[in-house]
């Protein structure tokens, strides 16, 4: 649980002590009551009746500070607006269910890509309204689905693509498998007048959400080179106006600097989402170091930490945006207030107050 | 303004009503003991006190303020109700399907490829699920409303490309294991959706064999059909298609001529028995009007619809009461702490 106006709590527990301590050591006008000495006293509160009722008085005591704390800890608790922003984002998920399509232009069994695809396969595990989808560059290779079991079973194939390139000697299994797979990413046809572009690709992620708008929270995840297109069927502007209709938010993951980029970088930051240029793992020209390797994995994981951190934000249905605002989950600490009051209002009775 | 009390009404005046009580008793014998002149002091004290308290019930409604809660309009949710239908292929891919006794000499696959686009066509809103079987199923295509992307593998949806042998290896109702996780997984993850099977196949004949029964829990299809391609005269299978269109042909396994591949109706009606759904034979320009089950759409308004509504921003005021408790309370533990000590401050004469 945590805590809206955290500040409440420490200057209400600074005030706690200080008022303890002040009425305590704050000089009283009232002169200390001057008591006549009395004979036998010791017999006096020796007795069963004395010993009884001073005994109550102790109780009385102690139950009336206890519940007097008890009763103002909740009171200062409750006072700093307890939120829970796990069960907000739950609730947001339920209302504005995540989309998210991740696209990878390179070869499905390159290192990068299989460190993409393991990421989503763990992912996928833990979803419970997101659908995922996977596009290769010319193919729907899964449909935006929330099919969870199959996600991670057929994304746990695709991940492994690259233990099987790289195997030192694959079995013929492994050889048919990969072919299999790669199959399924779709053939490389050469055209006479055409030649597939990233903007073309990144077009062919964006056609992946059915319809023009939902409530859904929409986000393409983009893998692969992110030069300037030649030729393309969808031109920038295009492009951009398909993200923008579809209300699409385009990240993209790429080896190609910022610099080199095209019009892709402009039209991810226009839709909200992330243009990070990576450092791709050298793929053939010798074996990198593997220390090497796993700090580049664990970076590339980490954009993808990123991106997947800053998900879309919901849009009413008029296409404005909502809010995130953090629901107030004061239930608990008043629950238990009102039943501390009940034995506030028994104490308080007892020292008649 | 509306309210959320946080304990169910009954328990809230039960404990509010007790706690009155205590108060009125605790005023009473405030009001017995003190003597006429120090009443104004004490009575003070004691309204705080229940100021407090009376304070802590107020937050505990949680008064606040809704300002415009987002609920899905209405006219899209009913829509969406009605668009609620999970569809689900299950399409035979053996080489059977190879086999050429469909409309024109056609494989039957292609009378498969073009009743599937009609059935996408039907529901064109709804969620569609391809699970293919020859000997094994697989699932060729998750449940997903990706309809544009649907087609366009439709268009290439063909049999596998299998050995002679595996013929004998097929199994009918190979897809039970993942057509029941389906739907299932459907039924949950979409309430108030209907589930549709569609089991298009030949029978497979020739297998040797024995089929896995489906039994699938009740109420989990809504309905739905088995369609029977081919003829029980039979067919040639293609066993390869060279590149200027020449088809060749399987041959009978005990020779004499090419082997023909037959449709067996009997083993597609038991499955139709298994699923609870109708067997239609389907031939060149049938229309699939008949066999689009009826779906009582009023039955399918979606619960999901009314749950999806966005945590509205909503103004609480109930951190203002438990304030004015806390430094009310503030005040009390330092009258307290200040009476205790007084109380303590003794020196006997003499000492």
């Amino acid at each position: 649980m945590e805590l809206k106006w955290w500040w409440v709590v420490v200057v209400g527990l600074v005030a706690l002590v200080v008022i303890v301590a002040g009425a305590f050591f704050w000089p009283t006008r009232q002169q200390p009551k001057r008591l006549r000495p009395l004979a036998w006293v010791g017999r006096l509160t020796g007795l069963p009746e004395y010993v009884r009722a001073y005994r109550r008085y102790r109780i009385l005591l102690a139950a009336i500070t206890a519940t007097t704390v008890a009763v103002l800890l909740c009171a200062i608790v409750a006072t700093a607006r307890p939120v829970s922003s796990q069960a907000t984002t739950a609730e947001i998920n339920r209302a504005h269910p995540e989309d998210i399509m991740v696209c990878l232009q390179d070869d499905p069994a390159s290192h990068d890509a299989s460190v993409l695809l393991s990421y989503f396969r763990d992912q996928a595990g833990a979803f419970s309204t997101q659908r995922l989808g996977l596009t290769s560059r010319t193919l729907r290779v899964i449909p935006l689905t929330r099919d969870y079991p199959f996600l991670q079973e057929r994304l746990g194939q695709y991940a492994d693509l690259d233990r099987l390139k790289s195997a030192k000697e694959p079995t013929p299994e492994d050889v048919a498998a990969l072919n299999r797979i790669r199959g399924e990413f779709g053939r490389v046809v050469a055209y006479s007048d055409y030649q597939l572009t990233v903007n073309d690709a990144i077009a062919m992620c964006l056609k992946g959400f059915a319809g023009k708008s939902s409530d859904a929270r929409r986000s393409v995840i983009y893998l692969g080179p992110a030069g300037a297109s030649k030729m393309p069927i969808y031109s920038d502007d295009a492009l951009s106006a398909l993200a923008r209709e579809s209300g699409v938010q385009l990240n993209v993951l790429t080896p190609t600097s910022v610099d080199a980029a095209g019009a892709v970088n402009r039209i991810a930051e226009a839709s909200g989402g992330r243009f990070i240029s990576y450092v791709a793992v050298s793929d053939g020209k010798g074996q990198p170091a593997p220390g090497d390797q796993a700090a580049k994995d664990n970076a590339l994981r980490s954009h993808l930490d990123d991106i997947r951190s800053h998900p879309p934000a919901p849009r009413g249905s008029d296409g404005s945006i909502l809010v995130q605002q953090i629901r107030d989950r004061p239930n608990t600490v008043l629950s238990i207030a009102l039943v501390l009051v009940i034995a506030f209002s028994i104490s308080l009775a007892g020292v008649r107050r | 303004m509306t309210f959320e009390p946080v304990l169910a009404w009954w328990v809230f005046l039960l404990l509010a009503g007790l706690t009155l009580v205590l108060r009125m008793y605790t005023l009473y014998r405030v009001l017995v003991v003190v003597g006429k002149g120090s009443q104004r002091k004490v009575v003070v004290r004691w309204s705080l006190l229940t100021l407090v308290i009376v304070c802590l019930f107020a937050a505990a409604v949680r008064p606040g303020i809704e300002e415009r809660p987002h609920v899905v309009s209405r006219a899209a949710a009913e829509a969406a109700a009605n668009n609620n239908v999970n569809v689900f292929f299950v399409v035979d891919r053996s080489l059977n399907l190879k086999a050429e006794d469909y409309g024109n000499n056609q494989f039957r696959m292609a009378g498969i490829r073009a009743d599937m686009a009609a059935i996408v066509d039907q529901y064109s809103s709804g969620r569609f699920a391809i699970t293919s079987f020859a000997s094994k199923a697989r699932e060729d295509w998750p449940l997903s409303d990706d309809i544009w992307s649907l087609r366009a593998l439709l268009k290439g949806y063909s049999a596998y490309d299998a050995d002679f042998d595996a013929l004998y290896q097929v199994d009918v109702g190979a897809a039970e294991d993942q057509l029941k996780r389906q739907l299932e997984l459907a039924a949950k993850q979409y309430p108030g959706s209907s589930n549709l099977v569609f089991y298009f196949g030949e029978g497979a004949g020739i297998s040797k064999r024995t089929a896995t029964k489906f039994d699938i829990p009740s109420g989990l299809i809504a309905g739905g059909a088995v369609l029977g391609y081919g003829t029980t005269t039979g067919g040639r299978v293609a066993s390869k298609i060279a590149a200027n269109g020449d088809v060749t042909y399987f041959p009978a396994p005990n020779g004499g001529g090419d082997f023909l591949s037959v449709l067996d109706e009997a083993s597609l009606r038991e499955v139709a028995g298994q699923l609870h759904v109708p067997y239609f034979h389907r031939s060149m320009g049938d229309s699939t009007a008949m066999v689009i089950p009826s779906l009582d759409t009023a039955s399918s308004t979606s619960s999901e619809q009314q749950d999806v509504s966005m945590p509205g921003n909503r103004t609480e005021f109930y951190w203002v009461f438990t304030a004015i408790a806390m430094a009310l309370m503030f005040y009390e533990l330092f009258a307290m702490t200040r009476e205790y000590r007084v109380s303590r401050m003794v020196k006997v004469r003499g000492e």
